[in-house]
């Protein structure tokens, strides 16, 4: 292993451990199940209940995921204001004056949410299955996870390159992932399908990694043939790749624009 | 032998919206051989900060250059970066939520401290700030001394040549302050290059071999602090209660009379070039039956306010 990859694991790992404290100061398992996954479970089937209204079956599926899904967003778009926690901690300069990779610490520093993310969301999908009549088989369920964890982690490197805008802005972060989140639900297929949208709003919903997670786990409950299940997954990677390699661009970035002085990162 | 610190023309500007550029930094040349601890002396908005941040590869010079152990801060930004240690004063710069040995093992692995060699890195600086027996609390618990102490073990985690102090002791109790000093005068016998900037006189005095004074960006003046009290020791002072309004207006007009002032305690202060003219001061003020009378020379504190000025409360620009 090259000495930069070597330091880019160490930045990670550190990372991870300070994403791990934070995480455990916020929720004991109690306050995560019986608190947080609680009011999830809530939401889904909040909008599932909308959804049966309508009257339509295959309509009802589409909500529970999409709805389903939408918590994996949130939950991961919380990345937008932990990366910004340096700030207020004092720590932000010292990491400038250290010999961090700068990208490979951020991408440790918040990942409890995918990984908190992966948990509610598969549980909210299987439990809202058991009251809104959604068919897995034994060999779907890894599947869905797997689908799940890999939308939460693409979707995590996008809110990394927002979260790197909020280090500029920390004041507007929660606005940031507010109005993300907002855009998402409306646009990417969650309660309504991205093609009653105008196509530009089609094709830049393309760029969300939960657009392409949403048909993954769709086209697995309809029984869909796993290359077409798949292709989508390939597509959430593929998304994903290209939101890390912004993210890190953008973080070197912003130690270079802290040293020339910039006034919120300072 | 390389210096261990060398700033050579050093500006920094800072672009404010509607207003000229302002000049933090006006042209800095300053030398600090290895092993040395100097203080920076200056009211707030000096530019001491400013000029820490740019030996710590924080903050980009706008012009001029600045070496660490022979490693320019802004082209060799990395290398440099190993050989420094960097301590902000205040109770920011550490994760709360972490123990004081988490935090120590964070930044130890991000300056490429191995398990083995981190471990025992880590224990020792544990062991010698003071912090073993707290080792796996929390550091939000800390006091605000503990947390320095801890500031102070991060900076030595990676064994830096030079260590860089910016107010460290700010916030401190008078007993907290008086451990920390004793601390960095083992740094010093260690043989470390520090730079640290105090607004505490004393302090700079006891446990710096020189001080600088820097004010509005400039640099006033660099001196050991016995040559800083010997350049102004021609200049007396002489204090007086109870002198009569009339007595104070003759003093003014003396010949050699430098400055007539008065205390927030009330007391006349006058402060002289030479010796004939604290004598003719001394005999107008006890010829006017004043008796509560003093001479002193005057205190690094003292020679701070004459050369900056008694705008210590003051932020410059």
């Amino acid at each position: 292993m090259g000495i930069h990859a070597l330091r880019v694991m160490t930045a990670v790992r550190q990372g991870f451990i300070v994403a791990r404290t934070d995480f455990a100061w916020f929720y004991t398992w109690k306050t995560w199940l019986g608190g947080w996954l609680v009011r999830v479970l809530c939401q889904v089937a909040f909008y599932s209940i909308i959804g049966v209204t309508v009257g339509d079956p295959d309509y009802v599926v589409h909500v529970v995921l999409g709805a389903a899904l939408m918590i994996c967003v949130a939950e991961s778009l919380m990345t937008v204001a932990s990366t910004t926690w340096d700030l207020n901690l004092g720590t932000f300069p010292l990491l400038a004056a250290s010999p961090v990779v700068p990208g490979g610490y951020y991408f440790g520093r918040s990942m409890m949410w995918p990984l908190s993310a992966t948990a509610t969301t598969s549980i909210a999908i299987f439990t809202m299955s058991l009251f809104f009549d959604l068919h897995w088989t034994a060999a779907d369920v890894p599947l869905v996870v797997v689908l799940v964890l890999l939308t939460s982690f693409a979707t995590y490197c996008m809110a990394l390159v927002i979260g790197a805008v909020a280090l500029l802005a920390p004041g507007a972060r929660n606005v940031m992932s507010a109005v993300v989140t907002m855009a998402i639900t409306a646009f990417c297929g969650a309660v309504v399908p991205v093609d009653f949208w105008p196509s530009g709003v089609g094709w830049a919903a393309q760029a969300v990694p939960v657009t392409h997670g949403l048909n993954a786990i769709r086209h697995l409950e309809s029984g869909a043939d796993l290359g077409v299940v798949a292709r989508s997954a390939g597509l959430v990677a593929l998304v994903g790749v290209v939101w890390l390699t912004v993210a890190m661009i953008a973080f070197r970035g912003l130690f270079n624009h802290s040293r020339r002085g910039s006034a919120s990162l300072s | 032998m390389t210096a261990a610190i060398d700033i050579r023309g050093v500006t920094r500007s800072y672009v404010v919206k509607g207003k000229p550029d302002f000049m933090a930094l006006k042209g800095i040349d300053l030398t600090i051989p290895r092993g040395e601890v100097h203080a920076l002396l200056g009211p707030n908005g000096a530019g001491k900060t400013t000029l820490c941040r740019i030996l710590s590869t924080v903050l980009l010079p706008t012009s001029g250059t600045v070496t660490v152990l022979g490693h320019e801060v802004v082209r060799d930004a990395e290398k440099a970066k190993q050989c420094l240690g960097v301590v902000f004063g205040g109770d920011r710069g550490l994760y709360n939520r972490l123990s004081a040995r988490q935090n120590l093992n964070f930044w130890a692995s991000l300056y490429g401290l191995r398990r083995g060699e981190r471990r025992r890195r880590v224990d020792e600086l544990l062991d010698r700030m003071g912090l073993a027996q707290r080792a796996d609390e929390r550091v939000q618990g800390f006091s605000r001394g503990m947390k320095q102490r801890l500031h102070l073990a991060r900076g030595l985690v990676s064994d830096p040549g030079v260590l860089i102090l910016d107010e460290p002791t700010v916030g401190m109790d008078p007993v907290a302050a008086r451990d920390f000093r004793d601390l960095v005068r083992e740094l010093r016998a260690d043989g470390r290059t520090i730079l640290m900037t105090t607004h505490d006189m004393a302090e700079a005095a006891e446990l710096s071999d020189r001080v600088s004074f820097i004010d509005d960006g400039n640099l006033a003046l660099t001196e050991s602090p016995t040559t800083v009290g010997n350049i102004v020791s021609t200049r007396e002072r002489v204090d007086a209660r109870g002198v009569p309004q009339e007595v104070r207006d003759r003093l003014t007009g003396l010949a050699g009379v430098a400055a007539v002032s008065e205390t927030e305690a009330g007391v006349l202060r006058v402060e002289t070039e030479h010796s004939e003219a604290t004598r003719q001061v001394l005999m107008t003020i006890v010829a006017a039956g004043v008796t509560d009378v003093s001479r002193s020379r005057p205190s690094l504190e003292e020679v701070y306010l004459h050369l900056i000025g008694r705008r210590g409360m003051a932020v410059g620009g």
